[in-house]
């Protein structure tokens, strides 16, 4: 084309030598930050219920476990090993139990939703006992509710920290 | 099969998922072409990175309207422009033909008798009437035809045609005079 575009497309450089202010950055990050904090807000998400339904479910189990556990003699008599290993994640549990508790208690609509759910599953334990107590291999039994105590401690864990992440987002809210 | 090629897909990608650094990477990439782009239409730095802030967070918010039918920089420049109009039309700036008066249509200065120069061809653009500079600046600069510009400012692409001779000549004739004037 004409002398005058050539010279333009030759000289692009130059003609791009303007700079934006270096702070620019900081601004458009700060309004993504803004657009981002809706988000953040605080709201029951479908993730919190279906992890504090977990929840629910762990405590209830747990609850049921422990007691389970330290009060049928049958089977803690079975051996020792399998005690020291109960006692171990039943401390654990409850430990946790208590730390959940105490969160219950700044979170009361989080820990309404657990205590229905918490019900069926004490109906579900009350028939796993049931057939504990007519299982032909017991040991076989005990060592699947030890795993399953693990897990449960293990996920119980996993649910105080997310119980822990409300409470920090809750307290953002109020600030 | 083009979308492969394009060495930002990965950034792209992870800008689809908000990623930050992502962000700050492609801003760093297209911040000073795209500032140039928005301070040859709105002439006034202070406004072009407003027009470049609100074109960067308009991209990232609709980085799924992106379909890699062109490259990201030519989809981005698409933004700043729109954005840097929508300044200009905000001042009112008339897109289509000033009057004829204001250049003499004899005054049409060959090219070839102008001693063309970066900064005189900038300080000229920068004293161009609004609805001069943003069709110079669209087909000289950054490569628009007269079609896309017609699109863009909502003229005819005979307006745009002849809106640019114009301009063209005006700035010659700028060119010319402050030359002569040093």
């Amino acid at each position: 084309m004409s002398q005058l575009k050539n010279f333009i497309n030759s000289n692009k450089s130059e003609f791009n030598n303007a700079e934006p202010s270096a702070d620019l950055w900081t601004r458009i990050e700060g309004e993504l930050n803004k657009e981002a904090k809706p988000v953040k807000k605080f709201h029951w998400s479908p993730w919190m219920s279906v992890a504090a339904m977990v929840m629910v479910i762990i405590t209830i189990a747990i609850t049921i476990g422990i007691n389970r556990t330290l009060e049928s003699d049958e089977i803690v008599q079975k051996s020792n090993e399998y005690e020291d290993q109960q006692v171990h994640f039943a401390g654990l549990i409850e430990e946790k139990r208590d730390s959940l508790q105490f969160f219950s208690a700044s979170n009361p609509e989080l820990y309404k939703k657990f205590v229905a759910d918490l019900k069926q599953l004490d109906n579900d334990y009350i028939k796993l006992q049931e057939q504990l107590k007519t299982s032909p291999n017991q040991e076989v039994v005990v060592k699947a509710m030890i795993k399953n105590l693990e897990i449960r401690a293990d996920m119980l864990s996993q649910q105080l920290q997310i119980f822990n992440q409300v409470k920090a987002i809750k307290q953002e809210n109020i600030l | 099969m083009e979308a492969v090629l394009d060495p930002l897909l990965h950034l792209i990608t992870e800008c689809r998922n908000g990623n930050r650094q992502a962000q700050f990477e492609l801003y760093k990439r297209y911040s000073q072409a795209m500032y140039n782009v928005a301070l040859r239409i709105v002439s006034d730095s202070a406004e072009a990175e407003d027009v470049l802030q609100e074109a960067f967070l308009d991209a990232f918010k609709r980085i799924n309207d992106f379909r890699h039918e062109s490259t990201f920089g030519l989809w981005l420049k698409q933004i700043v422009v729109n954005r840097a109009i929508n300044y200009l039309r905000k001042r009112k700036a008339e897109f289509i033909s000033l009057e004829e008066q204001d250049f003499p249509l004899e005054i049409d200065p060959g090219e070839e008798e102008v001693q063309l120069k970066v900064e005189a061809i900038k300080a000229a653009m920068n004293t161009l009437p609004d609805g001069y500079r943003v069709v110079l600046s669209l087909y000289l600069f950054e490569g628009y035809d007269h079609e896309e510009i017609a699109h863009i400012l909502q003229i005819s692409e005979n307006t745009s045609r002849s809106q640019f001779m114009r301009a063209k000549r005006k700035l010659y004739d700028l060119l010319v005079t402050r030359g002569i004037e040093r």
